[in-house]
């Protein structure tokens, strides 16, 4: 399946690593205390950064996709996404400017790239109907910590609304990854049937979702004017 | 306030069973960095506790280390040392070589952003300049970037019949009119792209709002997802503006005004106080908030040279008469006493 991300690293992770970096201006700061837990792995990075990132692997890869699959509804988009933050980590050796813990960075990273990412998908099928959108004026990444909770719990919400059957057509498709084919023969329906459940419950998906998260428009009318 | 925040009720939290208050407070308490730290680790044990699913570890780690291979040298080389063979061991050899093409494909199609592209990127309150391969010039504002692909753009490759770039903010496109007359195409993740043969213009997208201004040359643009949709034709000039769906054109005498940017000018028009705050956030990545309201629908005209956020926060804060603290990347405007 072909995907393209377009750039997903929004102003807020360059942000994220300044404010991390101890700059302030006006207050004295003292750096925050690297975590206990971590400093095997702080003293890995040091010598050996490949093995280093591999303990995080070995540590926070596994949460990080679990975390990232309830905003993006794909188990491969999600290890993408969380793989595509490792490989950024070690090729750029962010390692060498952060000085919260890595957790820390790794899941504010994630959060990030999920909710940009969730975002995007939502914009690039909406169709262009309602003349009323909301006049956002709030800035583009949520600065209030739970607001990523709030985005999460509202899909799983969105997905819960659908019939049982739906959903669990949709699941298949979107969080498992199975083809249309597959579905229709574990489940003895046609591939017709199938296709027109899951468009069904994506539509359903999106228009509960994006009244209150999306801003973004489609490519379909507006110069069709 | 001394409200506690214990690992309970953050798991409450992540499985939605905070009330709005409750939410609130820990947005507060979240604020400070140990607390933060506190948040994630929680979140972490609630996600080994509660996942969604499991996920192959080991798998993910071979993919990383196949990476790390081929970030630090060159792609294995498929050719073998020696071409002789016996016979009854071209068969085995025939199947490595299918294997190890298949893997480097895989690996390849995985990463094929970092090897099909390079990015051009500037941090909060940069301005900077660059000449693509193929003598192009861009000058990137700040907190923007630019992707270009490695190969193909300099000269025409079978698999390129065009020059496309993908912009994230704001930049300057100085391009160049190639010999074989390819265009140049401006994408981004607003359905409008900016297509030139040879011309200088300016294109910002941010969030779901796009500008684009001409300053000489022919510009066309055009609705990526639709071929037979009406195109736009530019001269210089005419600015254009996408936002809510809604396509605006309009034409000024000076276009130069809208890249006033790249010499650290900044040019507000009759600009209210909630739009600089906006540009703030986006050019310097500075969180902005407006104490009283009444304060955020003054304007501001005239042009001011800036080369840093305090600079620029002191002149509008004299030029309208109010405050502007600043605590690292917080910036208030209240009105003065």
């Amino acid at each position: 399946m072909v995907r393209v991300f377009p750039a997903f690293r929004q102003l807020n992770e360059i942000t994220l690593l300044e404010t991390t970096s101890g700059e302030g201006s006006g207050e004295s700061q003292l750096p925050p205390k690297p975590d206990d837990n971590e400093i095997l792995i702080r003293h890995t990075l040091s010598v050996d950064p490949e093995q280093g990132v591999e303990l995080l692997y070995r540590r926070y890869y596994q949460p990080l996709c679990t975390h990232a699959v309830r905003f993006v509804g794909s188990r491969e988009i999600a290890e993408d996404l969380v793989s595509e933050i490792f490989y950024q980590f070690y090729a750029d050796k962010i390692f060498q400017q952060i000085n919260t813990s890595y957790r820390s960075y790794l899941f504010r990273t994630v959060r990030n790239r999920a909710y940009n990412y969730l975002r995007w998908e939502l914009s690039r099928k909406t169709p262009l109907e309602e003349k009323d959108y909301p006049s956002a004026q709030e800035s583009q990444q949520p600065d209030a910590i739970t607001q990523y909770e709030e985005l999460y719990q509202d899909v799983e919400k969105a997905i819960n609304t659908l019939p049982i059957e739906r959903r669990k057509i949709y699941l298949l498709y979107q969080f498992e990854g199975k083809r249309f084919k597959e579905i229709a023969s574990d489940l003895k329906l046609s591939v017709r049937t199938v296709e027109v459940q899951v468009y069904r419950a994506s539509q359903a998906i999106r228009k509960v979702l994006k009244d209150k998260w999306l801003l973004l428009l489609t490519a379909a009318l507006f110069l069709s004017r | 306030m001394n409200f506690p925040i214990t690992k309970e009720l953050l798991f409450a939290c992540f499985n939605g069973q905070a009330t709005a208050l409750q939410k609130q407070l820990i947005d507060e308490w979240a604020r400070q960095p140990e607390n933060e730290e506190f948040f994630y680790t929680c979140l972490v044990e609630w996600e080994l506790t509660h996942p969604q699913y499991q996920a192959d570890v080991t798998k993910a780690i071979d993919q990383y280390r196949e990476f790390v291979a081929n970030h630090t040298s060159k792609p294995a080389s498929l050719v073998p040392e020696t071409l002789e063979l016996k016979s009854r061991h071209l068969l085995l050899f025939q199947w490595y070589l299918a294997a190890s093409l298949v893997a480097l494909l895989g690996i390849s199609w995985l990463f094929r952003a970092e090897l099909l592209n390079r990015t051009y990127a500037t941090e909060a309150g940069e301005v900077r300049t660059w000449t693509l391969a193929d003598g192009s010039r861009v000058t990137l504002n700040a907190n923007s970037s630019l992707r270009v692909p490695r190969f193909g753009f300099g000269r025409a490759w079978s698999g390129s019949p065009t020059r496309e770039v993908f912009l994230e903010g704001e930049g300057e496109f100085s391009v160049i009119h190639t010999q074989d007359h390819r265009q140049f195409v401006v994408k981004t993740a607003n359905p409008l792209d900016v297509r030139v043969l040879g011309t200088e213009f300016t294109v910002y997208s941010r969030d779901s709002r796009m500008r684009v201004v001409l300053n000489q040359g022919k510009v066309q643009l055009r609705n990526p997802a639709d071929e037979s949709a009406r195109t736009i034709d530019l001269v210089p000039g005419d600015v254009i503006t996408l936002e809510h769906q809604k396509v605006q054109r309009k034409h000024v005498e000076d276009p130069k005004q809208y890249s006033a940017w790249k010499d650290h000018l900044f040019v507000f028009n009759a600009t209210p106080l909630s739009q600089v705050a906006k540009m703030l956030q986006e050019n310097y990545g500075l969180k902005v908030t407006i104490a009283e309201p009444e304060i955020a629908q003054e304007t501001v005209s005239g042009s001011f040279k800036a080369t840093s956020a305090d600079e620029l926060l002191k002149s509008i804060s004299k030029a309208l008469d109010i405050q502007a603290t600043r605590r690292g990347k917080t910036v208030l405007f209240s009105a003065n006493p």
